[in-house]
């Protein structure tokens, strides 16, 4: 037994040693620190756990768990945009709008593949933080997103049942035309910059990012749905954020219960208007059952806001602005975890329908996507309404506890990344204070 | 957790053993021996501890015979005041000899855990 452990610790050791120079140079002294000390503890388990310790430490200094993630995130896109593309190009797509439709997914697949990148830069997007709840509400949200992608890639087979564009008719001319009043809209705010470089800049990139979102929605309005939720779970996920850790897990838990309730009361074949089927439709019970989830998150998320008066500094103005953001993110957090759901867990039972239904070539068959699509699109906006509502009714009641006072500020010497007390961030030195 | 101190009740376990003979220097597995914590913690908290220059850190000198040189500890000037105000305010209780038993964490034990 003493043997086969003296040859673990050995192996170990070694790897530590090789492993030691993944650690940034001006740490790199710490893992040789923790190899010299193995020598010192007892043979035997001690000195394996030693030595097992020493390499949690390369891990995390290394940050070796973060490379993992992004690493991961790089092979899911990949694998996602590759099953994608050989979904799409393998089969035939049916319809006159096939090779639209096609331009459509590799743009797609383009804006998907900047999604590492994005959410390891330093801004809105990223990093992410450092919470449990945001790592996991970004790995999981991302990983729905690219669930979600390759279904709307599967039912790019039945006509009208993908995400084509919204505009009438088809061809090349519709595209042309599409194309050059986004070309006008964009040459024009470059024609006001210059023309008048005294106009307010970021008056000026809304007055155009609107208007040129709305445009496009028409264009590509599944690419356009995507990006809007991959970048609103970056966004609040971010170490920027204001939406706490708390609001994220109260969101994420009751939105995803909600969706699987309405999983489990989905029926594809009852939503359906081809003949010979069943004429009554579940549709607006079921975005019923949505609502009331996004209700119940942001209710819920409301409440621990209430409560809360960390981080405001004793201010009752941050104390109102925190309410706020908290139930203004809730409902259309809950919201879309629940409608994920959906295309997540149902996505076979609706391609085989819409295989099956015998009216699908004519498009009188209700389409799956279009469920979805509704749920996706309206629920986080019914979402946003409620939390509205939720925000205007917390901002100003009075806390439960008295407001804290301001925390003591970090120490002078500490660089801008540090931690300070209230960070959960730390190291184990400081722990988050209430 | 050490509520108020600022300091995790680990962190407090490394600043009282190193508090306890301040001009003294340190060695790694001398702290763990006196903390009971594990190399995977006490290695994390003592960087941090650098890291703000609460701690400082040098390798002896020479070349002793038979292991290799130890990398040494003990708390700065700024350190110690910070250890000795965040020992009042949340005083550790008094750590083992000896290395803890497997899967007997600090918290576990009660060191400093509700209590601060």
């Amino acid at each position: 037994m003493t043997r086969a452990s003296d040859g673990v610790t050995r192996a170990l050791d070694g790897l530590l040693s090789r492993c030691a120079g993944l650690v940034p140079p001006e740490r790199r002294g710490w893992a040789v620190a923790v190899r010299t000390e193995a020598g010192e503890v007892p043979a035997g388990a001690a000195r394996l756990r030693w030595v097992a310790g020493g390499l949690w430490l390369v891990a995390r200094e290394a940050q070796m768990v973060r490379r993992i993630g992004y690493g991961l995130a790089v092979v899911a896109v990949a694998v996602t945009a590759w099953l994608v593309a050989r979904d799409v190009w393998s089969a035939a797509l049916a319809g006159r709008d096939a090779g639209w439709d096609k331009a459509r997914l590799v743009l797609l697949l383009v804006l998907l593949a900047g999604l590492p990148w994005v959410g390891r830069r330093r801004g809105v997007f990223g990093p992410v933080g450092a919470s449990i709840a945001a790592r996991a509400v970004r790995a999981g949200g991302c990983a729905a997103v690219l669930i979600l992608v390759l279904d709307l890639a599967r039912f790019e087979h039945f006509p009208g049942a993908g995400g084509g564009s919204l505009w009438p008719g088809s061809g090349w001319a519709r595209e042309a035309a599409i194309l050059a009043l986004i070309a006008t809209c964009t040459a024009a705010v470059l024609i006001v910059r210059a023309r008048w470089p005294q106009v307010n800049p970021v008056l000026l990139a809304w007055c155009a990012v609107v208007p040129g979102l709305a445009l496009f929605i028409t264009v590509a309005p599944v690419q356009v749905l995507i990006t809007v939720y991959v970048a609103g779970i970056f966004a609040v996920t971010t170490r920027r954020s204001p939406v706490t850790p708390a609001t994220l897990a109260i969101c994420a838990s009751i939105g995803t219960a909600g969706g699987l309730l309405v999983v489990a009361l989905w029926n594809p074949t009852r939503s359906a208007r081809a003949a010979g089927l069943p004429p009554r439709t579940d549709v607006p019970f079921l975005f019923l059952v949505l609502v009331v989830a996004a209700a119940a998150g942001t209710a819920a998320a409301g409440a621990v806001a209430v409560r809360r008066t960390r981080g405001t500094a004793g201010d009752p103005l941050a104390l109102s602005k925190t309410r706020i953001w908290q139930c203004l993110a809730a409902g259309p957090l809950t919201a879309a975890a629940a409608a994920l759901m959906l295309p997540l867990l149902r996505a076979n039972a609706a391609v085989h329908f819409a295989a099956a239904c015998p009216a699908a070539r004519h498009g009188q068959c209700t389409s799956a996507s279009a469920i979805w699509l509704l749920f996706l699109v309206a629920g986080p906006v019914v979402g946003f309404a409620i939390g509205s509502f939720a925000a205007a009714a917390t901002a100003h009641q009075p806390p439960d506890r008295p407001l804290t006072p301001p925390h003591e500020p970090p120490p002078v010497d500490a660089k801008p990344g540090d931690a300070k007390p209230g960070d959960a961030k730390s190291g184990g030195v400081y722990v988050r204070n209430t | 957790m050490a509520r108020g101190s600022g300091f995790s009740a680990q962190a407090l376990l490394v600043l009282a053993a190193l508090s306890g003979a301040p001009s003294d220097w340190r060695h790694g597995y001398d702290l763990a021996r006196e903390t009971g914590l594990k190399s995977g913690t006490l290695y994390p908290i003592l960087i941090r501890l650098a890291d703000r220059g609460l701690m400082e850190a040098r390798w002896e000198e020479g070349r002793p015979a038979g292991r290799p040189p130890r990398h040494l500890y003990r708390l700065s000037s700024d350190g110690l005041a910070r250890a000795q105000a965040a020992l009042a305010a949340a005083p550790v209780a008094a750590p083992p000899a000896a290395a803890p038993r497997r899967g007997a964490s600090p918290r576990r034990r009660g060191l400093a855990g509700e209590a601060l």
